[in-house]
């Protein structure tokens, strides 16, 4: 007589065949099922209420998803624009109406080379035609460890790009109206200086050549102002060119030397490069390191300018045989407002900008800016820039 | 006879102080403190213009490219006084003939008019 199976509490017959295993495995599918359904859940909610905008594509550069954000921003649905790449609907011209070739989209070519990328600035075209600056990255995907297409978020920067037109305007107005009056001051000082030195009265000479010191100083520091107002606000801006290192030494040297007449400004080396940087700035870096080594070497009767290079970077040195800067310093002199303090602190007035804007300019420029110094015996400030390609010899 | 130079710029203090050193220089001069003057430029001929950026609110660059496309104004010299850094780029979108940084050396400013004046 053939025994018939227990029946389990949830009346499921369970016969010699129907084993535990393949409940268990009922069980946990329906647990794995209700955590995917939670998650794309939480993901859905993610996307959903993110504020910036998502793009899946796929390897042809296809939108496959797109959030509500992008919805929003774009004007397109996900419809509207699947069925073409994604370059096509919303990056297919520059702003001044010349095409935007697919081989130059950026997207693209981080799409195509698997490469993420973060943080670059772009326009996007809207379905009504308008365009609007954006900030992006792109971050690719892969399946089954297959490259399988890419994740773009993006934002729209137009407010940060109006705050950025705001802060330049207010620089170049500060500018401006601060350097307006000095301007009247520096000439009227001078004319007058030039009226004693005929008369031959030294004594009122001598004053207003201070006066006109002082007037160069208050320059100095408003220019040092407004460029830290422009580094804190990243409105360095670099113009690129290729120049000649060794023609800006000379160049910054003879004019540097115009300003001492008790240093000698000797240059050592040569560098026989030409470089790829903004010339302007990296003159105004030379010119700083050379002031500081005649500001801080009051006593000493020579400053050498020491250039050359090795196989990727040019490397200039100012040293100067003054006051030094104390070990416990020597960390901190690239710092804003790093000023000299102790003894010297009334002869060596200034902001403390030079170097930090210094530092700022070489930094931004892929290049090094360091310093070796021994107190009372001298410093040497160097900074390295690197040169566009092996090929860049004078 | 003197040559004349004509500076223009809406900041009297800034006119008067360059009036001042160029008179002492033996030049004669002219002032203007806005744009409204310029079509007068080219009955008053000067030998050399002194041309802000900015006046009152026009842009010098314009006014410059207006001289420099007249006939009768064409080959005078142009040098651009301005307090921005940018003074070098300005002046040759501008085709001035040359630039000046505010403020400036008394001896860079009158080196640079004596050598305009003489090339012209």
């Amino acid at each position: 007589m053939t025994k018939k199976p227990p029946r389990m509490a949830n009346k499921s017959v369970v016969t010699p065949n129907n084993s535990n295993l393949d409940i268990l495995l009922e069980e946990y599918m329906s647990k794995l099922e209700q955590k995917i359904v939670s998650q794309t859940q939480q993901l859905k909610t993610i996307t959903d209420n993110a504020t910036s905008s998502l793009f899946m594509i796929d390897m042809h550069g296809r939108p496959t998803f797109m959030n509500p954000a992008a919805q929003k921003i774009t004007g397109y649905s996900l419809e509207e624009i699947r069925d073409q790449v994604l370059h096509t609907s919303l990056h297919y011209s520059h702003p001044d109406g010349t095409t935007y070739p697919k081989n130059s989209c950026p997207i693209m070519t981080a799409l195509l080379d698997m490469q993420l990328i973060r943080d670059q600035e772009d326009f996007f075209i809207r379905k009504d035609g308008t365009f609007f600056p954006i900030s992006f990255s792109v971050a690719p995907l892969r399946e089954n460890g297959k490259p399988s297409g890419a994740v773009l978020e993006f934002q729209d920067i137009t407010k940060r790009k109006e705050l950025e037109r705001q802060k330049d305007d207010f620089i170049g107005v500060a500018s401006h109206e601060l350097k307006t009056p000095v301007t009247s001051m520096k000439t009227y000082t001078q004319v007058l200086k030039r009226k004693f030195e005929i008369k031959g009265d030294t004594e009122s000479v001598e004053s207003l050549t201070k006066i006109d010191t002082q007037i160069n100083r208050l320059t100095a520091l408003i220019a040092d102002l407004l460029d830290v107002t422009r580094t804190q606000s990243g409105n360095l801006n670099l113009r690129k060119e290729k120049f000649d290192m060794d023609s800006l030494i000379k160049e910054v040297v003879e004019t540097m030397q115009l300003t001492t007449q008790r240093h000698t400004i000797l240059v050592e080396g040569t560098t026989s490069k030409k470089i790829l940087a903004d010339r302007d700035r990296t003159s105004q870096v030379l010119i700083n390191l050379i002031s500081n080594a005649i500001k801080y070497s009051p006593k000493s009767s020579k400053i050498i300018v020491i250039a050359s290079c090795d196989k990727k970077e040019i490397i200039v040195g100012v040293k100067d045989f003054g006051i030094g800067i104390p070990k416990d310093k020597l960390d901190q002199v690239f710092d804003r407002f790093m000023r000299v303090s102790g003894p010297h602190m009334a002869t060596f007035a200034g902001l403390g900008l030079g170097l930090y804007i210094s530092s700022e300019i070489i930094t931004r420029q892929n290049g090094r800016i360091w310093v070796d110094s021994k107190e009372n015996s001298g410093s040497t400030f160097y900074f390295s820039l690197p040169f566009h390609s092996t090929q860049d010899k004078v | 006879m003197n040559k004349k130079i004509l500076i223009i710029d809406d900041d009297t203090a800034i006119v008067e102080s360059i009036k001042m050193l160029l008179e002492i220089e033996g030049y004669s001069v002219i002032t203007m403190f806005d744009s409204d003057s310029v079509g007068k430029i080219d009955k008053l001929l000067p030998d050399l213009i002194l041309l802000d950026i900015w006046i009152s609110g026009v842009d010098g660059r314009d006014m410059a490219r207006h001289l420099k496309s007249q006939d009768t104004t064409k080959n005078i010299p142009i040098i651009m006084i301005s307090a921005s850094r940018d003074i070098v780029k300005s002046a040759k979108e501008a085709s001035a003939d040359d630039f000046l940084e505010k403020p400036f050396e008394i001896n860079d400013l009158l080196t640079k008019i004596a050598s305009h004046i003489k090339n012209n």
